[in-house]
C-alpha cells in the first residue's frame, strides 16, 4: 500500500479533471455542437453532465468494493486476469494516442493563434522539458500545482464571460423547441466524449484517498460543469451565432477578440492563450501519468519515474508523426477520439459494473 | 543529435536504475528508447510521409 504522502485526495483528482476538460472544451465543443444542434447547441452540455453524474455513481459503487485499487486492478478482478490485461493494453494505447494528440494540439494552437510561421518543435520541446521536470516530483505535486492553476482558469473565464455579455445577442440562442431535442442529444456526444476523462482519473485510483465521497464530488463537479459549459457555449453562440461557430476553428478565441470595454480594454486574447498553456500543461502531464501507471501495472514495475524522460521523448516523435495538418487531427478527434473516449470512459465502466454484479464481485 | 539525446538520457536513468536494482524498469526503458530511436529516425528520414492519423483512420475504415 502506498503511503499517504504519495497519494492525492478525490477532491484534488476532481480538480485535475476539471482542468483537463478546459482545453478540449474550448477547442471541440462549440464547433461540434453548433454543427449538430445549431442555435440550441448551448443546451447540449446538460445531457453530458447528467451522464457524468451517473458515471460518478458507477465508480462510487465499484469503489465500495475495491477501496485501494486502480482501474486496471478492478477490471482484472472483475473480468479475470487475461481479459483485464487486454483491456488495460487498450487503455494504454489510448493514453499514448491522447498524449501525442494533446501535445500536438497545444503547439498547433499556439502557432495558429498568436505565433504564425514559428516551428511547433520550439513549443513542444519547451513544454515537454517542464512536464518531465514536474512529473519527477510525483502526482501530489501536479495535483497541488493544479489547485493553484484552476482558480486562475475559472476566474479568467468568468471575467471574460462578463466582458462578453455586451456582445451577446439572445436572438442568436433561440428558437429552442421540442424539435431541438434530437439535435441537442447528437450535439451532446462531443461534450460527453470529453467528460469521459473522468474515468481516466481512476487509472491511478490506488493513489487517490477518500474515494467514499466520489458521489458527492461528482455531483458538485457536474453542477459546476453544467454552468461552466452552458455559459461557455452561450458566450460563443450569443456573440456571433451558430453559423460562424460551426465554421470557425477556435470560436472562443474569435469571440474573445471581439471584447472591447469602452474602447479602453481590448486585445484580451492573450489571457485565453496563457490559461490554455496552463491547462495544456496539466492535460499532457495527466495523460503521461496515466500511460506510465498502466505500463507500470502491466509490467509490474516498482517505480515508473525513471521512464518519464524516455516516454516524453517517445511522445515527442509520436506527436510529430501523428499528423501533417490540423484537419487530420480534427478528423481524428471527431470520428475516432470522441467515440473511443465514450467507449473507454462510459461504456466499459458500466459494463464492468454489470459484469461485476452478475459475477457477484461488486 | 537524436542518438546523443537518447544516449544521454539512457546513461542518466539506467545508472540510477542499476543502483536501485530495477531490472524490469531497465528492460521497459530499453524498449521505449529503441522505439523512440526508430520513430525519430523514421521522422527525420521521411518528414512528409503519410501521417499516423491517416493509417489509423484507414485501419478503422473511416473516410478522410
Amino acid at each position: 500500500m502506498l503511503s499517504d504522502s504519495r497519494k492525492i485526495s478525490i477532491r484534488q483528482a476532481v480538480l485535475i479533471f476539471l482542468t483537463i476538460t478546459f482545453t478540449p472544451s474550448i477547442r471541440l465543443i462549440p464547433t461540434y455542437a453548433a454543427q449538430r444542434a445549431k442555435q440550441a447547441a448551448w443546451l447540449s452540455p446538460i445531457i453530458s453532465t447528467v451522464l457524468l453524474l451517473l458515471l460518478g455513481l458507477v465508480w462510487q459503487v465499484l469503489y465500495k468494493r475495491y477501496k485501494d485499487c486502480s482501474l486496471m486492478e478492478i477490471y482484472c478482478d472483475i473480468t479475470g486476469s487475461i481479459a483485464g490485461r487486454i483491456i488495460a493494453v487498450i487503455y494504454l494505447l489510448w493514453m499514448i494516442l491522447l498524449t501525442a494528440l494533446y501535445i500536438r494540439y497545444f503547439a498547433i494552437r499556439l502557432v495558429g493563434a498568436i505565433y504564425p510561421n514559428t516551428s511547433i518543435s520550439i513549443f513542444i520541446i519547451s513544454m515537454l522539458v517542464i512536464v518531465t521536470y514536474t512529473l519527477r516530483f510525483g502526482l501530489p505535486v501536479l495535483a497541488r500545482f493544479n489547485e493553484v492553476v484552476l482558480p486562475f482558469l475559472v476566474l479568467a473565464f468568468f471575467l471574460l464571460f462578463l466582458m462578453m455579455i455586451p456582445n451577446i445577442k439572445t436572438e442568436m440562442l433561440t428558437p429552442v423547441s421540442l424539435r431541438s431535442i434530437l439535435p441537442v442529444v447528437r450535439a451532446s456526444v462531443g461534450s460527453t466524449g470529453i467528460l469521459a476523462y473522468f474515468t481516466f482519473i481512476f487509472i491511478f485510483g490506488n493513489r487517490i484517498n477518500n474515494k467514499e465521497s466520489i458521489k458527492k464530488s461528482s455531483a458538485e463537479m457536474s453542477m459546476f460543469l453544467t454552468a461552466a459549459l452552458v455559459l461557455f457555449q452561450i458566450s460563443i453562440l450569443g456573440t456571433f451565432g451558430y453559423r460562424v461557430a460551426q465554421r470557425t476553428q477556435l470560436p472562443f478565441l474569435v469571440a474573445v477578440k471581439q471584447i472591447s470595454v469602452m474602447n479602453i480594454f481590448e486585445k484580451v486574447e492573450s489571457i485565453v492563450v496563457s490559461v490554455w498553456v496552463l491547462s495544456d500543461f496539466v492535460i499532457i502531464s495527466f495523460f503521461i501519468t496515466c500511460a506510465l501507471s498502466i505500463l507500470g501495472f502491466l509490467l509490474k514495475l516498482r517505480d515508473t519515474k525513471p521512464l518519464i524522460s524516455i516516454y516524453v521523448i517517445f511522445s515527442y516523435f509520436l506527436c510529430m508523426l501523428l499528423a501533417n495538418n490540423v484537419f487530420e487531427m480534427e478528423k481524428l478527434s471527431d470520428a475516432f477520439a470522441i467515440p473511443g473516449n465514450i467507449i473507454l470512459g462510459f461504456v466499459i465502466p458500466a459494463v464492468m459494473l454489470l459484469v461485476g454484479k452478475i459475477r457477484r464481485k461488486v | 543529435m537524436l542518438t546523443l539525446l537518447i544516449a544521454a538520457v539512457s546513461a542518466f536513468e539506467i545508472t540510477s536504475m542499476v543502483k536501485g536494482k530495477q531490472f524490469r524498469e531497465i528492460v521497459a526503458f530499453a524498449v521505449i528508447a529503441l522505439l523512440s530511436l526508430g520513430m525519430g529516425v523514421y521522422y527525420i528520414l521521411t518528414p512528409h510521409e503519410k501521417s499516423l492519423i491517416i493509417y489509423i483512420l484507414e485501419f478503422f475504415g473511416i473516410h478522410f
